[in-house]
């Protein structure tokens, strides 16, 4: 148990012990939610191509190309942020990319009235559908992500180099 | 217990990993795809996907004059694919509800009143829902021959300003 509590809790360089921990916590919790979330995609990416065509924002060509890549993206830096503590910063760049893409998403399609599923956690077409909180939890998730990076960066990040 | 760090905090330490999973997420998805037993395309004409796929399915498109005069000759059978609560809040008069994630259960219910050759028209809510597609194809393949896809759907029935019924 303590080995794997001492491999699940290294990397993280900066802040207190209170904040390493919370860092820790942070990246379970976020790789937790996108491994959540790639599943139901991976198994299903008809689905989640139909998903993303109705948020009309990737022309037609790149619709599949999108439905097959990102669940694998997703599924795979949810468990490295989780599992490999010395690669959290980087895995957690990608999830904060992500979130930030999947939120402009959100944003343009709440901006053009567009009554459609989030397809966040479901490929059901009858998931939640799209709205300010659909964007509060991006930006959540999005602020547990940055304390992952920070945490787990140089002493220099955000400091200047 | 010591384990390595490749982050030293500059760049080269986050861009290397960050490229790798970019990379075997590609691959993976890559050979996941491939190898499932009905690949989805790398590339597919979405906006044109349901002309595509009901003349594959032999179901002729409707469009709305044509819809129109389908419920007012009042010989078709027609189908809401959507869920029962779109059913509910309002749907094309005489239309049945027959969800599309519920076709098994429902379609048992209505099936005795049909016979294969049967004149059918499905919808959905527009022109981007495909449940109607489903349904369609469904329908199909339970032999009936006559089956017509009102592609725009409800939306464009009450853009129009004609009636719509409300209720199950």
């Amino acid at each position: 148990m303590k080995v794997i509590l001492d491999f699940l809790g290294a990397g993280p360089r900066n802040g207190n012990p209170w904040v390493r921990a919370a860092a820790i916590l942070s990246a379970i919790f976020v790789g937790y939610i996108f491994v959540r979330a790639a599943l139901p995609k991976i198994l299903d990416p008809l689905s989640f191509a139909k998903i993303i065509y109705h948020y009309k924002i990737l022309p037609d060509s790149l619709v599949n190309l999108a439905a097959i890549y990102l669940p694998w993206l997703e599924l795979l830096c949810g468990v490295v942020v989780i599992l490999v503590p010395w690669w959290r910063a980087a895995s957690g760049w990608l999830i904060a990319a992500m979130l930030v893409v999947f939120a402009a998403g959100m944003v343009s399609v709440l901006a053009r009235g567009l009554d459609i599923t989030c397809g966040c956690f479901s490929t059901s077409g009858e998931g939640e559908t799209i709205s300010g909180m659909n964007i509060a939890r991006n930006t959540a998730l999005l602020a547990c992500t940055f304390l992952v990076i920070w945490a787990h960066s140089g002493k220099r990040f955000l400091v200047g180099r | 217990m010591s384990l390595p760090r490749s982050n030293t905090g500059g760049n080269a330490g986050v861009l290397l990993p960050m490229t790798l999973m970019i990379t075997v997420a590609a691959l993976a998805a890559g050979g996941v795809n491939a190898n499932r037993e009905t690949p989805l395309p790398w590339f597919e004409a979405w906006s044109e996907r349901v002309e595509e796929k009901s003349a594959e399915l032999g179901v002729r498109i409707a469009e709305l004059p044509e819809a129109e005069q389908i419920v007012d000759d009042g010989i078709h059978f027609i189908f809401d694919a959507r869920s029962t609560d779109y059913f509910e809040a309002g749907h094309l008069p005489m239309a049945m509800s027959l969800p599309e994630t519920e076709f098994d259960e429902k379609f048992l219910e209505i099936a005795p009143m049909l016979i294969p050759e049967q004149e059918i028209m499905v919808y959905c809510s527009g022109a981007d829902c495909d449940e109607s597609l489903q349904v369609s194809k469904y329908l199909v393949e339970q032999g009936f021959t006559n089956v017509v896809l009102f592609e725009s759907g409800y939306e464009s029935w009450v853009e129009a300003g004609l009636p719509v019924e409300e209720g199950l």
